[in-house]
C-alpha cells in the first residue's frame, strides 16, 4: 500500500456503473481532496482518469470486476432459475451460461470475470485408439465423454486382479 | 422524468433531488473529515444545502 498526503483520502466506490455512482466516481476523480478512486462493480466502468489528474504518472481509479454469477456446472448441476439469471448478465463477446444449448455438456465453465467467462476443456480419455489402449489425451475440439470402455481396457485397469482376491478369499 | 422534474421541485422541493447533486454531496461528505463520532443522516434539504453552499454554480440550472 503506498502512502497518502494527509490531505488526500482513499475513496472505495460500489455501485460506480449505476447513475449516481457514476456522477460520484467522475466527481472523485476530479476532487482534489481524494486519492486513488476504487470502483468495485460487476461490469467494466470504461471511465479512465483525465490529463488534468494530479498523479499523472498513477491511475487513481483502480477497476475491480467481480463475476457473481451463478453457472450450471457437470459436477454441480445448479437449477433452472439461476442458469436463466446468469444468461440475464450483459457483457460483450462473453460466453454465458444462456448461450449454451445445454451447459452440461461442457467440462465447466470458470467463472471470474463476467465479461470474460472461459471454457476449458479438460483432458479426457479416449476410447478407442490404434491399439486399444486407454489414454488420457487432451483435445480441444473433443466434446463427447466416454461411454463404453472396452473389454479389454477394463483388463488393463486392473478388475482381472480385484476379481482374483476375491477368488482366493472364498477358497 | 427529466421533463416532469422541475414541477416536482416547484410542487415537494424536499421530496426530489438532482443525482449529481446527490453524488458530490456523497463524494464532500465522504472526504470532508469532521471528526465527530457516530453517524448523521442528511435529507433532501440538507443535501440541497450543502450543494448551495458548496457549490453555488451548479444551481443556476
Amino acid at each position: 500500500m503506498n502512502a497518502l498526503p494527509p490531505s488526500q483520502a482513499r475513496l472505495v466506490i460500489v455501485g460506480a456503473t449505476g447513475m449516481v455512482g457514476g456522477y460520484a466516481l467522475r466527481y472523485a476523480l476530479d476532487h482534489p481532496a481524494t486519492g486513488p478512486v476504487t470502483a468495485i462493480g460487476r461490469r467494466k466502468i470504461g471511465i479512465t482518469s483525465g490529463p488534468e489528474d494530479v498523479n499523472a504518472g498513477k491511475p487513481r481509479r483502480k477497476q475491480r470486476v467481480l463475476g457473481l454469477s451463478f453457472v450450471a456446472r457437470e459436477s454441480q448441476p445448479a437449477s433452472s432459475s439461476r442458469v436463466r439469471a446468469a444468461a440475464a448478465q450483459k457483457g460483450k463477446g462473453c460466453s454465458r451460461a444462456g448461450d449454451m444449448e445445454n451447459p452440461r455438456e461442457r467440462d465447466c465453465v470458470f467463472h471470474g470475470d463476467l465479461a470474460e467467462l472461459h471454457i476449458r476443456h479438460r483432458p479426457r480419455v479416449r476410447a478407442q485408439t490404434k491399439d486399444r489402449r486407454v489414454l488420457a489425451r487432451e483435445r480441444v475440439r473433443e466434446c463427447r465423454a466416454v461411454r463404453e470402455v472396452w473389454m479389454q481396457n477394463l483388463l488393463q485397469l486392473g478388475v482381472t486382479s480385484i476379481r482374483r482376491s476375491r477368488a482366493k478369499n472364498r477358497t | 422524468m427529466r421533463a416532469i422534474y422541475p414541477a416536482f421541485r416547484m410542487l415537494f422541493p424536499n421530496q426530489v433531488i438532482r443525482a449529481d447533486d446527490l453524488a458530490r454531496t456523497m463524494v464532500d461528505v465522504a472526504v470532508r473529515r469532521t471528526g465527530e463520532p457516530g453517524g448523521f443522516v442528511l435529507e433532501n434539504r440538507d443535501i440541497r444545502a450543502m450543494v448551495e453552499q458548496l457549490h453555488p454554480s451548479s444551481r443556476n440550472h
